[in-house]
């Protein structure tokens, strides 16, 4: 992973990968141990149900993309949040604020990944930021391939 | 350094200090909910925002108008004096990291650096402050 160049140690540069790949697994197919929190199926499911649509979902996933702050990626969801008034899109059922706190709490797991790996003690400073971005990117990437397939479905009923 | 390098050591810093500040930045939205969205709307901080472009000074004077109109009038508008005052500090504690990141590195523009640093770390500091607020 690109990201993770700056890792000077191969060993740790593999671990950060698995653990990256292995919850990123769980967003995509849930239930594990590893993966306790807001299921990208279900919030995909509910984002469907709302007036948010494919471009605006697309739209996130190439933010996350294209960013390196993982800043960049909160603040646009809270703006759709705050621009949402009649409340029939992102801020359905709190959504929005729904997936800005599974995105958030992305962080903890990635600290205690860390906090067991006491080798990263010798690496850059940045690297906890960088899974954490990672992580919020392949998140962001399954819940969009939901969306779409949820959308899809609904598209052929109606026809 | 070559201009690469200190380009992409410039994304990668300020990347960093934007994650690193959002919490800063919520908190100060956290400490003026009365003031923004209210006598204070979000297209003025998106106002501010554009400012950021014309350079520090233009900002600093354009604040600190905003600090002498809600002066004048009167104790009503003594948030949104707090509020810009407030806002000064921290770009007064933006302007400071920025000198001290610059001193690391070796090159001869350092006056241009900072300038462009100080000015870009700001415009990611406001659009904290709007998505923020707008939440």
């Amino acid at each position: 992973m690109e990201l993770f160049a700056n890792i000077k140690s191969s060993k740790l540069k593999r671990e950060a990968e698995n653990f990256v790949r292995q919850l990123s697994d769980t967003f995509a197919l849930g239930g594990t141990d590893l993966y306790t929190d807001e299921n990208a199926l279900t919030l995909a499911q509910e984002l469907a149900k709302s007036t948010v649509d494919k471009t605006q979902i697309r739209g996130l996933v190439e933010i996350a993309k294209g960013t390196g702050s993982i800043a960049d990626i909160l603040d646009t969801i809270k703006v759709r949040v705050g621009r949402d008034y009649r409340g029939n899109g992102w801020n359905k059922e709190g959504i929005g604020k729904r997936l800005l706190n599974t995105l958030q709490s992305l962080r903890a797991k990635v600290d205690n990944f860390i906090k067991q790996h006491q080798q990263f003690e010798n690496e850059d400073s940045d690297v906890a930021r960088l899974i954490h971005l990672q992580l919020c990117r392949n998140f962001l990437e399954v819940l969009a391939a939901h969306f779409e397939y949820i959308k899809r479905i609904e598209e052929d009923k109606n026809e | 350094m070559n201009e690469g390098i200190l380009e992409r050591s410039l994304t990668i810093f300020l990347e960093k200090w934007s994650d690193e500040n959002l919490k800063r930045a919520e908190q100060f939205v956290e400490a003026h909910k009365n003031v923004v969205p209210g006598k204070i709307g979000i297209n003025q901080l998106y106002g501010i925002q554009r400012t950021t472009s014309q350079g520090s000074d233009l900002l600093h004077e354009y604040i600190t108008n905003r600090i002498r109109r809600a002066q004048k009038s009167g104790p009503f508008q003594k948030d949104v004096e707090d509020y810009y005052n407030n806002l000064l500090q921290e770009f007064v504690h933006i302007d400071n990291e920025t000198v001290n990141w610059v001193k690391q590195i070796e090159n001869r523009d350092k006056e241009k650096i900072v300038s462009d640093l100080r000015i870009q770390m700001k415009s990611k500091f406001i659009q904290h402050l709007i998505s923020h607020s707008n939440f």
